[in-house]
């Protein structure tokens, strides 16, 4: 079990100055991003263009109607990722699970790719209703249903217990498989690689308007999450420990399945499939503050933000003038972090 | 007082607990005994609203149970169970801090770190306080987790509201010195002015702290009362199988005398 031991810093002191350092980071990493890019633009000029209105410039079309959003979408989705992947290694009480465990990631891929392969013949009419949005309504609808009938198998009468829900995600994640597989089989050329792109992630092509309304629903899931912190300490001890303590359990373990269905939901129907950050971020972040999740959800929150800015900024900037797919670059960069990490704590348990 | 009124708990057709009969009343130390299997632990569970009951009623001052929300009864009652398994690296000031979920809206912050400080000490788990609490042994998880039950009890306890102690068989990984220390624990935690019911395997330390004992078998109560009434010769033959007396003297605590006879039923 990769349980982590001692964490490395214990004192409540540091977790606040780890808070505000992480806070610090997330405005430097993106003001960085907005600096950076296919057109430098240089510091002096940043600000002229954040605080004054009457620029027309290129250079301001690019903050504004490029990196703005690109940027907002990264830090929003990083931190709703973060926080996700922290609610869902709590409540099934393990470090190792993550969000696909309750069927979002494949749901959400069912819907995009179904929207991608059969956009042009049995769903033409939802393809031409909703235009260039049909992909991210499809991929939100996908992950709901698929997450809802997990839900369903999972609750019979007043229970909702951790394994049923464990067992019912597995079993409809493949069959979800298959169907997708089936899906991929009779695509055409074109909209195969539609969809190998739009499973590996990318923050590319969204304006404000286009992602306004998810912003909004995960915001307020993160909101939702952090009012959870105090229970999801206790649940820890156990669910029957929770209960002794006057935690309402089951509504608990509901609220969670629900908040991280919507929120990774709507960041996935944007981005595409990013995986790691919410598997990887609450990990790295407990090594360094401990499990306690009034500190544990927000930081996670910001370190989320934090990988994923400067996983776009990679991605946008490494192989001008094209783009690499952020999904990559996430796992590319987390992975022999946190195995760096994983590592040095058990280097630091054999002393 | 709490009560339960034939209570009876069956899962599927599986009858775990009939027509139990129990009460409690505030500074009273009550030990449920009885072999293995005989549903002492369902009866704890059922007491603490762990299960729901297929028959009977179970009431806390006149309130039933079932109507009571997860909060208020959080400040009804405290248990203490066996097993905890905490994958996570809480450390053990933690662990006994979570107590203060239950009484965050009435008492400051302040206060509460006193009872936690308080409990830590009761059960000398002090010097524990910043190491990890899954790197402990068995004993030392046991304690540190009264401690955290202790806390969730004191601010009752210091306010005079009557409120129940829990325990699933408390001593079971401890070894001789802390599993006396637990119970009389428990017994001056009865005196404060709580309830105190526990499930016990050891019949000597059930007789040394219990003022009311209850004997099951196969999920029925056959015999309750004084420790020294109900645990008789005739009592112990017929529920455990053995061949036994409790003893006690001036100076020491009962103990348990198992007759050189004793027939083991085993053909070596």
């Amino acid at each position: 079990m990769l349980a982590l031991e001692q964490s490395l810093i214990p004192a409540d002191v540091a977790r606040k100055w780890m808070i505000a350092g992480l806070t610090v980071g997330c405005v430097l990493v993106s003001v960085i991003g907005l600096t950076v890019g296919g057109v430098d633009i240089s510091y002096e000029r940043l600000i002229a263009i954040l605080f004054s209105s009457h620029e027309d410039t290129l250079e301001q079309a690019v903050i504004w109607q490029i990196r703005m959003p690109r940027l907002v979408l990264a830090v929003i989705v990083g931190a709703g990722l973060g926080a996700c992947g922290a609610a869902m290694q709590a409540i099934f009480r393990n470090p190792l699970a993550d969000p696909g465990l309750i069927g979002i990631s494949s749901g959400a891929a069912l819907g995009a790719i179904s929207t991608i392969v059969l956009g042009s013949s049995l769903l033409s009419d939802f393809t031409a209703y909703y235009g260039i949005y049909a992909v991210p309504i499809g991929a939100f609808l996908g992950c709901l249903c698929v997450c809802s009938i997990i839900y369903r198998l999972s609750s019979q009468g007043n229970r909702f217990t951790i394994v049923s829900l464990l067992l019912a995600g597995i079993a409809v994640n493949a069959i979800v498989g298959a169907v997708i597989g089936i899906l991929t089989l009779i695509s055409s050329d074109q909209q195969l690689r539609d969809l190998t792109f739009w499973s590996m992630g990318s923050l590319a092509g969204n304006s404000f308007q286009m992602i306004i309304p998810s912003l909004c629903l995960m915001l307020a899931c993160c909101f939702g999450f952090s009012r959870l912190a105090q229970p999801l300490n206790l649940y820890l001890l156990g669910e029957q420990q929770a209960k002794h303590l006057g935690v309402d359990v089951v509504s608990l373990k509901k609220k969670v399945f629900a908040f991280t269905a919507l929120c990774t939901g709507a960041a996935v129907a944007l981005t595409g499939i990013i995986g790691f950050v919410g598997f990887i971020v609450p990990h790295i972040v407990r090594l360094l503050i401990g499990p306690d999740h009034r500190y544990l959800l927000p930081a996670s929150m910001l370190g989320g933000a934090i990988l994923l800015c400067l996983a776009d900024l990679l991605a946008r900037t490494l192989i001008l003038p094209s783009e690499l797919p952020i999904g990559l670059i996430t796992s590319a960069l987390g992975g022999p972090f946190f195995l760096i990490m994983l590592v040095k704590t058990y280097r630091l348990k054999e002393l | 007082m709490l009560i339960a009124n034939k209570v009876s708990v069956q899962v599927g057709k599986k009858s775990l607990l009939s027509g139990i009969d129990f009460a409690i009343r505030p500074g009273e130390v009550a030990v449920v005994l009885g072999p293995n299997g005989a549903g002492k632990s369902t009866l704890l569970k059922a007491l603490c609203g762990d299960i729901t009951l297929s028959e009977g009623t179970i009431t806390y001052h006149q309130q039933r149970l079932h109507d009571i929300d997860s909060l208020s009864l959080s400040h009804l009652r405290a248990v203490l169970t066996q097993q905890y398994d905490c994958e996570f690296p809480f450390s053990v000031q933690e662990i006994v801090d979570m107590a203060h979920y239950v009484h965050q809206e009435s008492h400051t912050v302040d206060s509460l770190r006193r009872y936690s400080k308080k409990a830590m000490q009761i059960l000398s788990v002090e010097h524990l306080a910043q190491r990890s609490f899954t790197r402990l042994s068995g004993g030392e998880k046991q304690r540190v987790q009264f401690a955290r039950v202790l806390c969730q009890l004191l601010p009752n306890l210091d306010a005079k509201k009557p409120c129940y102690l829990m325990i699933d068989e408390p001593t079971a990984s401890l070894d001789l010195y802390h599993q006396y220390q637990v119970m009389k624990l428990a017994q001056s935690i009865a005196k404060q002015g709580a309830g105190v019911i526990a499930v016990v395997h050891d019949l000597a330390l059930a007789a040394s702290f219990a003022d009311t004992v209850y004997l099951l078998e196969k999920g029925k109560l056959v015999a309750s009362g004084a420790p020294a009434h109900v645990l008789n010769k005739a009592q112990l033959r017929k529920t455990y199988g053995i061949e036994a007396q409790l003893t006690q003297s001036e100076t020491f605590l009962p103990t348990l005398g198992v007759s050189r006879e004793f027939d083991l039923n085993t053909a070596l």
